[in-house]
């Protein structure tokens, strides 16, 4: 009971993990809920705004908009969902190397200088135009581009535990590097990493967004909310229902995690900066 | 932000060499810097040779004669064996040479001085608007922690960190520009032209200056100087500012200077949504276009700001915090 009186104490996460489960629950229940197929086109009723037939109006091909939203939540959640895992993965991996292994460190914090050197949505952007532009190449290039500031903060948590007792006692008692790393320094940064992770969420839905606004992740017909957004500025006078619903859709799903995370990290720790 | 940090085990015993340590710390990161651009600028050169099939071939298209894919191959050095190529584009970037657009001929040197202006403006604006928003609403919040304006601070704060840069611009663009008719929706001619761009970035990196002063002004709030300060009779008024943001800040300064670095080169999206001719929005045109020199010369450019900047960012922080010298 405790611990969900601790979270009920947390109102911000509270609020954020409704808005995560609306999104989710969007995503599951696509076809339930979405009125129309995402690429359903009734051209007699194209470029309508809002109403009660149509929720968040139509576009120029005469989609229901409020149903290309719904379906969009997969594709949002599913990238955000796979990229953070991949970049908890590598993150992680890269960061206990780095704060365990001095000399290997050396090397490896030099390279991740090289990395952070490129502003992260430069990097990416550069990435996707070498790979191509498509939505799975703007998931790696999402990727790629977090993991170096995520093994970085994953390294700062590790270097102090070197110097710690147990640590030490385990080494000492001889245990082998790779039992020390997964039994004694793995489950202390766990915690910063669950929150990392879960900020780096919001950041890969965002990121993935902007990509494919620039005509660099989803493609239309894909009903990816920044692709909406960005064929809907065309009209930009004439239908501003075109992107500002799915801009919507999208800070509701960002802002929910965001909070998610603030909420969990002032939980298990406290101490994070990020 | 993390902190800065510093290797560990091995800190530089004092008097070691012939500079004063203050200076060994500023040779020694200007080296790394150093080194860093060069690293940058070796991953900019293999670009050309990551992307998949033949870079003149897709420039060109499949239709091109030939001829036309060997002349481009030689105006580009591609013809040359690799160390040669990596050799010639170390020494026309001594030179101030790099190369020209393959869609209008001009000089991408000279095409990216002129786009730097306005990214340069852009960005002062960006800087100032963000700076006053957020270093406001962040003392506000720890001023009065735990009241309604924290709690409205903190939020609006939360809100800013999850809007999309893109989604926000359309709708200033919208409200200000279509709907009240206040500001120019798009294109350059003034500085007029940057009001909404450069709300778009402060606004957003508001945001988290507003959180990092909000949770360094309260940590330095707690400490024991401020409560002798507040002992010997001084008012609160007298505490926050002579006392109490001096230390708050440094934190806050870093985090401005390194969005300096952001918003000389990674304005790129907000750039592109306003039409602005920027450095960033070049770099994606470039890329749209698969211009290979515009993005080549546009990448290094930006990169090579982006760690100038933090550079001098690291530098004035060990000037303002006497911690990190050495």
């Amino acid at each position: 009971m405790t611990v969900l009186r601790r979270v009920g104490r947390q109102k911000g996460m509270v609020v954020g993990a409704l808005m995560v489960l609306a999104v989710v629950m969007c995503a599951l229940l696509a076809p339930y809920l979405a009125p129309y197929g995402p690429l359903d086109m009734q051209v007699e009723e194209r470029l309508q705004g809002p109403s009660f037939r149509h929720l968040c109006g139509t576009d120029e091909f005469g989609r229901d908009v409020f149903s290309r939203i719904v379906w969009g939540s997969r594709i949002s959640l599913e990238m955000g969902l796979v990229a953070t895992v991949l970049t908890v993965i590598l993150g992680t991996g890269v960061g206990v190397l780095w704060g365990y292994y001095p000399r290997l460190g050396v090397f490896i914090a030099r390279l991740v200088d090289l990395w952070l050197a490129f502003p992260t949505m430069l990097f990416a952007i550069v990435i996707v135009a070498v790979l191509g532009p498509s939505l799975r190449n703007a998931m790696l290039a999402v990727v790629l581009s977090m993991v170096p500031g995520f093994s970085r903060v994953v390294h700062s948590a590790v270097l102090p535990l070197r110097e710690k007792e147990f640590v030490e006692a385990a080494s000492a008692a001889g245990a082998p590097n790779r039992r020390i790393l997964w039994r004694h320094v793995l489950p202390n940064v766990a915690s910063t990493i669950i929150v990392l992770g879960t900020l780096h969420f919001a950041s890969a839905i965002l990121m993935g967004a902007a990509l494919s606004f620039l005509g660099l992740g989803a493609q239309p017909p894909q009903p990816e909310w920044g692709a909406m957004i960005n064929a809907g500025r065309q009209w930009l006078g004439l239908a501003w229902w075109l992107y500002i619903f799915p801009g919507i859709a999208i800070v509701v799903a960002v802002l929910g995690i965001n909070l998610l995370g603030d909420g969990l990290r002032d939980l298990l720790d406290p101490r994070l900066k990020v | 932000m993390a902190p800065r940090r510093r290797r560990a085990g091995r800190s530089p015993s004092p008097g070691r060499g012939v500079l004063p340590l203050r200076y060994q710390f500023v040779a020694r990161r200007l080296a790394q810097g150093l080194l860093v651009l060069i690293g940058v600028s070796i991953i900019v050169f293999l670009m050309i040779h990551m992307v998949p099939g033949d870079p003149v071939r897709q420039m060109l298209g499949e239709r091109a004669t030939p001829e036309a894919v060997a002349a481009l191959r030689r105006e580009l050095g591609l013809d040359l064996p690799a160390h040669l190529q990596l050799a010639r584009f170390f020494v026309n970037l001594g030179r101030g040479d790099l190369g020209r657009s393959l869609l209008t001929g001009v000089p991408v040197a000279q095409e990216l001085l002129q786009r730097y202006r306005v990214t340069i403006q852009l960005a002062i604006y960006a800087l100032l608007i963000e700076a006053f928003l957020g270093v406001t609403a962040g003392i506000l919040a720890a001023v009065r922690r735990g009241s309604a304006t924290d709690y409205l601070t903190t939020s609006v704060a939360v809100l800013g960190m999850s809007l999309p840069s893109f989604w926000l611009a359309l709708a200033l663009m919208w409200l200000f520009g279509f709907v009240l008719g206040w500001f120019p929706i798009s294109g350059y001619q003034g500085a007029y032209h940057l009001v909404l761009p450069a709300f778009t970035l402060g606004i957003l990196s508001a945001a988290y200056i507003a959180r990092v002063t909000r949770s360094s002004l309260l940590e330095v709030l707690g400490q024991d100087y401020i409560r002798t300060a507040r002992s010997k009779g001084l008012s609160e008024r007298a505490v926050l500012y002579r006392h109490a943001l001096k230390n708050a800040l440094i934190p806050v300064v870093t985090m401005v200077g390194l969005d300096l670095g952001y918003l000389l080169g990674g304005a790129i999206v907000t750039e592109t949504v306003f039409a602005l001719p920027g450095v960033g929005s070049y770099v994606v045109k470039g890329i749209l276009t698969r211009d290979f020199p515009v993005v080549q010369g546009g990448v290094l450019v930006v990169a090579a700001t982006f760690v100038m900047v933090n550079l001098m960012v690291d530098l004035l922080y060990g000037s303002l915090d006497p911690r990190v010298k050495g």
